[in-house]
């Protein structure tokens, strides 16, 4: 055990390390680029009337309140020692509005929206992919490979395009989107939940449909690769029962699966920008595009802080079950 | 064998947990779960006028004191805080809103009469006292509606509760600019102000104002001088309801709807979906082809082109910081080779105009007299001074001003023989003016210049233009004011103002400054002309920046639920984007019914003269005027009433499809036979490979 | 995985083109392949279209005069596509190239080298790794300018954006194959970690190299797709993905113009569905466990 211990002190002492030259990056890169957020949200009023004295004195003012007058290294430290305080800071966009109010607020979009689709989709992906891959040379299999290649190779925001040319502006059956209907107001009744899931389906099916085709694509290899290996032959040879060699092949083929759901699980709370957008679905996509498009610095700050702790987590817990799974990579641990 | 399938139990499970989940989905479809919705609302659909255009990012404060609001609340005004005054560009007229009158009685000091009816929400008046103390705390702060003003105005003091005085600071002694910030101040409840600025400071700027829709530091009441109050808010809606009992209900109305609807958009296409579909009343948006909408039952203020009023000037801003830009020569060339039809056309879909050389928004004719038409004949060849497109002519300018092709390239070089090009930049997704830049571009290369459009993230945008790190790039000018054209020649060309509050094309000339500071206080009509002239000569000398067209007032409506849109036919109100800047769009609310029911009559909405409340222009430009001892009279017979004639009808022609440049009929055989000719190679190529492989394997 | 697939270094071209031509999936991806390929080259010559030209009516219809009808600025969508094509191919073969060049070299160093070095790179890939793509191209193609952003640019972006995921499989087959005793016989003979990495080790991944490059390819493609929609990429150039953005921007799909993103679309899925039949196809050819049925 001796090994193992170094090894994960080793792992979690560069986990931290890691996600601090991430969060590095993450602070460092919009400013790099050019724009800050002040200069939009003067941009924005110069649109009216408003008179160039009253405009600079505002510009003063948010840049004061920015802390953009100071270098970037005493504005990350604040950050840093805010933001352990829970503090992640007031957002530049919705000016006033705590960035983890607002965080708080698209977070549960993005989750009854991804999760689900992620994992509807693997299960079903799966499914059809074991099914598949254990009917060797079956209609079955020629059906489902060619579903899933056509599925898995459908843009994801084509297919969203799509959907609401099909299903909101010809059949006018669905809304073409928005999370609920605009006369409601979020509570949990009937009505509300109803409309709620009216505007679901549409950014709902455009997820899981190409999700569904990449399971399967890569489920079926991984039985059909397991039903070769020996110990099936040699099960099969003494008779072993249909049923069973399948829950064999099933159980063992799904582990790579598992940690592939797993990390993806972990990109959750990135959300899905381009659909969200598409669908106007208030999820942390929506967040984090308009974030970077107005260069809002706090709240970019705020959601990548969260956002990679999530994805390291995720990424170690995989890490772990791959050390678990293949022996060999261990004992490559143990020469190296 | 599919049947016959083994399946594994835990499986089965989940996949009929799965398939319950669609079935309730489905079964939430039928119209009868809709119905019971209706009954349900928390805001009923003929109450609401769902509006949209005007806030892209979710909320942000309901406060005027601090340096960012959400639509509605601006700190010049907007539909929660009402200005003094308020003036109507379509109409050349003023609202007295929350001010009854005002006068100068003396060369320094501007008087205010405050309506006595006016109240806040909470019962209390509004009080001279109030407005006062706006003026302090934003000279406190630094930010609110009076930010900014210290260099035009010394002092605001209430001679009583009703009657509020204005000093100019005498050492600009600027006249417009004093009046901009004095009438057109939006006063903010002084008690409750008072009192979160004891609790909080200096931090009340960041303080949202949002009544009990949100948690904040400190949660009061929001009280407000306009006709609605915020009522909830979430990421995609901010909800303002009517106030019943607002104290201005016998002088102007309500407003039709009880709940005001503005919901958030990421991108247009979504809002134009919902228009279609009837769930959102009131745009303000870019709509290619509106006039398809129609059958939509969506419509805009004209029914024929240019379909809509227009807002400001777009600009194609040339850098003035780059030295081998600032050649006027380079400059004139390129406003003759840029094809103004063209962009109007096909970027617009014949919305627009032309816009002036003189920067004058001429299409008002309060504003068009200010045009030196000799100067513009003998610059231009126009009276109205709009550039007639002609590429040869642009060519032969840059022939003599030494623009040659001298490496062969293509394009030509400076004068001193270094390469060079254009790059103009547009905010990427802004489809007009990404197709307008590269139109533009493209007449560029066609007289021999370099130039490519760029479409830029919109943050990208903002940062080339404030730190002047561009060559070109398509802008606007502010809005014009009653002070125009003073207004728009001190935003474009004001070196002492940094972008991008104003002059983004970075111009730099001193001689510009004295004139813009002299014409702030000549007030007879000759006086005035003189120095407009003398800029204008400047500006058609040195081309400081192109303007190009008008932008549009973008303004679409439905006509599913309300009814009473201003439009051609109906033209009560002119300010009718729901972004347009002060409380302007507002009063578009009050001329509004349900379907069904006939739309009130505002009889308000008219001049003094005509038995209406608004105050004409010239009013108060007689009452400058006066202040110096001249008369201000227009020696042209122009009445300021709303543009009603429609110059633009041969500006789009609109192309059904068939027509258009005929090429070789036989495109489609080709087509056909190409892709029969490309699938029998590869089958060939396929079927060849396998039989060499097969004969050498 | 590796231990079962034949080594190609083993099989001359002919056989291996044998197996190829005798794989169903393969004929299929290869023939649609090749048919886009012969289109997007020989298309030009063959339909002398300028898909620049803007002198057309716009939003027509497919018809006799445009196969594909033309877009909301007047170009020949059929003639687009063409250059689509074209340009998406680069702009896959390019990334597929980049991105197993950056993921073969860390996957490489970190599983010969081990220790601090495996560390510090796999350290490196996961801070690469935890930051969304998406969110990094944005923030990287903004900072150089969507102006200056040529095909070569996107590319470089999606491989600096995706390799991670190859530079982790590499190193974890080396790790595996370490363990193995002609490794073993090599260190001991006294080769260098280069030598062994080139003569032993590199020969072992070689098709799982080639089945990620006709992935990558597929990513490339897509993925400059997905930037094109977010309007990230230059509008001078026209891809599959661009076509797709303007009829986004052009509000095609709320107009019923069909034809300007459904086409693009089909051509897409078909494009990329043909690179991941021939990745698997090759994944089968190879790989005994796969074929034996």
């Amino acid at each position: 055990m001796r090994p193992l211990i170094k090894y994960i002190i080793m792992k979690v002492f560069f986990l931290i390390i890691t996600y601090f030259v991430a969060l590095i990056i993450m602070f460092i890169l919009p400013r790099a680029v050019p724009g800050n957020p002040v200069q939009q949200l003067i941009a924005g009023l110069s649109t009216g009337a408003t008179s160039p004295e009253l405009l600079s004195q505002y510009e003063q003012a948010l840049v004061r309140a920015f802390e953009l007058d100071k270098p970037w290294h005493v504005q990350f430290l604040n950050f840093i020692m805010r933001s352990f305080s829970g503090d992640l800071g007031i957002s530049a966009s919705s000016y006033g509005e705590s960035v983890r109010a607002l965080i708080a607020r698209h977070l549960p979009w993005t989750l009854v929206l991804l999760v689900p689709a992620n994992i509807v989709s693997w299960f079903i992906g799966n499914y059809i992919g074991a099914i598949a891959g254990y009917k060797r040379g079956s209609a079955m299999e020629k059906a489902s490979i060619l579903v899933g290649i056509i599925f898995s190779q459908i843009p994801y925001y084509w297919l969203a395009m799509t959907l609401i040319y099909v299903f909101a502006i010809s059949l006018r059956i669905l809304p073409p989107g928005s999370a609920y209907d605009p006369t409601l107001k979020p509570s949990l009744t009937i009505e509300f939940v109803a409309s709620m899931l009216r505007h679901y389906i549409l950014p709902f099916l455009s997820l899981l449909i190409p999700a569904i085709g990449g399971w399967i694509i890569s489920m079926r290899v991984l039985a059909s690769m397991e039903l070769g290996s020996p110990y099936i032959q040699f099960s099969d040879s003494i008779g072993v029962r249909d049923k069973v060699l399948f829950k064999y092949v099933l159980r063992n083929s799904m582990l790579p699966q598992v940690t592939g759901l797993g990390i993806q699980l972990g990109f959750v709370l990135a959300g899905q920008i381009i659909t969200e957008q598409l669908f106007n679905y208030p999820g942390m996509g929506i967040l984090l595009a308009r974030a970077l498009g107005t260069r809002d610095y706090p709240l970019i700050q705020g959601v990548f802080m969260i956002l990679i702790a999530t994805i390291l987590l995720a990424n170690l817990i995989v890490d772990f079950i791959y050390v678990l799974i293949d022996p060999r990579i261990r004992l490559g641990y143990r020469t190296a | 064998m599919v049947t016959k399938l083994v399946i594994d139990a835990h499986f089965t499970k989940n996949l009929i947990v799965l398939l319950m989940v669609l079935l309730i989905t489905l079964t939430s479809l039928p119209t009868s779960i809709t119905e019971n919705i209706a009954n349900a609302q928390e805001f009923r659909r003929e109450e609401t006028v769902f509006v949209t255009g005007a806030q892209w990012t979710p909320p942000s404060t309901w406060n005027p004191m601090s340096p960012s609001q959400t639509w509605g609340t601006y700190s010049f005004g907007g539909f929660l805080y009402l200005p003094l005054f308020q003036y109507v560009p379509g109409i050349d007229m003023w609202i007295p809103v929350i001010g009854e009158s005002f006068e100068m009685i003396d060369p320094y000091t501007l008087r205010v009469r405050i309506r006595s009816e006016a109240r806040w929400s909470d019962g209390k008046p509004i009080t001279a006292y109030d407005v006062e103390y706006t003026y302090n705390l934003s000279m406190l702060l630094g930010t609110g509606p009076a930010a900014g003003s210290q260099m035009y105005v010394k002092g605001v003091k209430a001679v009583s509760d009703k009657e509020v005085e204005f000093y100019i600071n005498n050492q600009t002694r600027n006249y417009i600019m004093f009046l901009f910030y004095s009438l057109q101040l939006a006063p903010i409840p002084k008690h409750i102000y008072e009192y979160v600025y004891s609790q909080i400071g200096d931090n009340i700027i960041s303080w949202r104002n949002c009544g009990d829709a949100c948690s904040d530091v400190i949660n009061l009441p929001q009280v407000v001088s306009g006709p609605y109050r915020l009522y909830y808010f979430d990421e995609l809606r901010v909800v303002y309801v009517r106030i019943d009992n607002w104290w201005g209900k016998a002088i102007f109305g309500l407003p039709s709807p009880r709940y005001l609807i503005h919901r958030i958009y990421l991108s247009n296409e979504q809002v134009i979906a919902d228009l279609m579909q009837g769930s959102v009343d009131w745009s303000g948006i870019f709509i290619p082809y509106v006039w398809q909408l129609t059958s939509y039952g969506v419509g805009t203020y004209y029914s024929r082109p240019p379909y809509f009023r227009p807002n400001q000037i777009l600009v194609l801003y040339i850098n003035n910081r780059v030295e081998y830009l600032r050649d006027p020569a380079l400059r004139k060339a390129i406003a003759y080779a840029i094809d103004y039809d063209e962009i109007i056309e096909k970027a617009w879909y014949g919305y627009t105009r032309q816009a002036s050389m003189s920067f004058i928004f001429e299409i008002y004719p309060q504003f068009s007299v200010w045009i030196d038409k000799e100067l513009a004949q003998k610059y231009w060849g126009t009276p109205d001074a709009k550039v007639r497109t002609n590429k040869t002519y642009a060519k032969m300018l840059l022939d003599q001003a030494g623009y040659i092709d001298l490496n062969g390239d293509g394009y030509r070089e400076l004068p001193n023989g270094q390469s060079f090009n254009i790059t103009i930049m547009v905010p990427s997704g802004w489809t007009d003016w990404m197709i307008a830049a590269d139109l533009i571009a493209g007449d560029l290369r066609e007289i021999g210049i370099n130039a490519q459009a760029s479409p830029i993230d919109y943050g990208a945008y903002w940062g080339y233009l404030s730190s002047g790190t561009y060559t070109a790039l398509l802008g606007w000018t502010s809005a014009p004011t009653f002070s125009h054209p003073w207004d728009t020649y001190r935003y474009l060309l004001d070196p002492r103002i940094t972008p991008p509050a104003g002059n983004w094309g970075w111009y730099n000339n001193t001689e510009i400054i004295e004139l813009i500071d002299e014409s702030s206080k000549a007030f007879s009509f000759e006086e005035r002309m003189k120095y407009f002239s003398l800029i204008q000569e400047i500006i058609y000398r040195e081309i400081p920046a192109i303007p190009l067209v008008y932008t549009v007032q973008w303004y679409e409506y439905s006509t599913l639920y309300w009814t009473g849109w201003p439009s051609e036919s109906n033209p009560w109100w002119t300010e009718v984007a729901p972004y347009k800047e002060y409380s302007l769009p507002l009063w578009v609310l009050f001329g509004l019914a349900p379907r069904g029911q006939t739309p009130p009559a505002l009889t308000w909405a008219r001049s003094i003269r005509e038995g209406g409340i608004l105050i004409p222009n010239l009013y108060l430009l007689q009452m400058l005027a006066n202040i110096t001892g001249a008369e201000f009279e227009i020696p042209t017979e122009t009445s300021p009433s709303t543009i009603t004639e429609n110059t633009s009808t041969e500006m789009i022609t609109e192309i059904s499809p068939g027509q258009g440049v005929q090429r070789a009929p036989a495109a489609s055989t080709l087509f056909l036979f190409m892709m029969i000719a490309i699938a029998v190679v590869t089958i060939g190529i396929i079927v060849g490979v396998r039989i060499l492989v097969k004969k050498r394997g | 995985m590796v231990t079962e697939r034949l080594e190609v270094r083993s099989m001359k071209l002919i056989e291996l083109l044998y197996l190829l031509f005798n794989n169903k999936r393969f004929i299929i991806g290869f023939g649609i392949i090749f048919f886009e390929l012969i289109l997007a080259f020989m298309g030009p010559l063959l339909y002398p279209v300028d898909p620049f030209d803007t002198n057309n009516p716009p939003s027509l219809p497919p018809s006799e005069e445009h196969p594909f009808g033309t877009d909301r600025f007047g170009k020949d969508v059929f003639a687009l596509v063409v250059y689509g094509i074209r340009n998406s191919l680069y702009v896959g073969v390019l990334t597929g190239t980049f991105t197993i060049l950056i993921g073969l070299t860390v996957g490489l160093v970190a599983g010969i080298r081990g220790g601090i070095v495996d560390e510090v790179l796999m350290s490196f890939t996961n801070v690469v790794m935890i930051i969304p793509n998406v969110l990094l191209a944005i923030l990287i193609l903004t900072y150089v300018g969507v102006e200056r952003s040529g095909l070569e640019l996107v590319a470089a972006v999606l491989s600096i954006t995706t390799w991670t995921g190859f530079a982790r499989a590499v190193r974890a087959q080396i790790l595996s194959l370490r363990e193995r005793e002609f490794i073993y016989l090599s260190r001991m003979a006294g080769f260098s970690s280069i030598k062994i990495a080139f003569q032993d080790l590199l020969p072992h991944l070689a098709t799982f190299i080639l089945i990620s490059f006709v992935n990558y390819m597929n990513v490339g493609i897509n993925g400059e797709v997905g930037l094109s929609i977010l309007g990230l990429t230059s509008i001078s150039i026209v891809t599959l993905g661009k076509l797709l953005y303007f009829a986004a921007i052009t509000q095609a799909f709320l107009f019923g113009q069909w034809w300007t993103f459904l086409i693009p679309g089909a051509i897409l899925i078909l494009l990329s569905a043909s690179l991941l039949l021939i990745a698997t196809a090759i994944d089968e050819v190879f790989n005994p466990r796969l074929r034996r049925m």
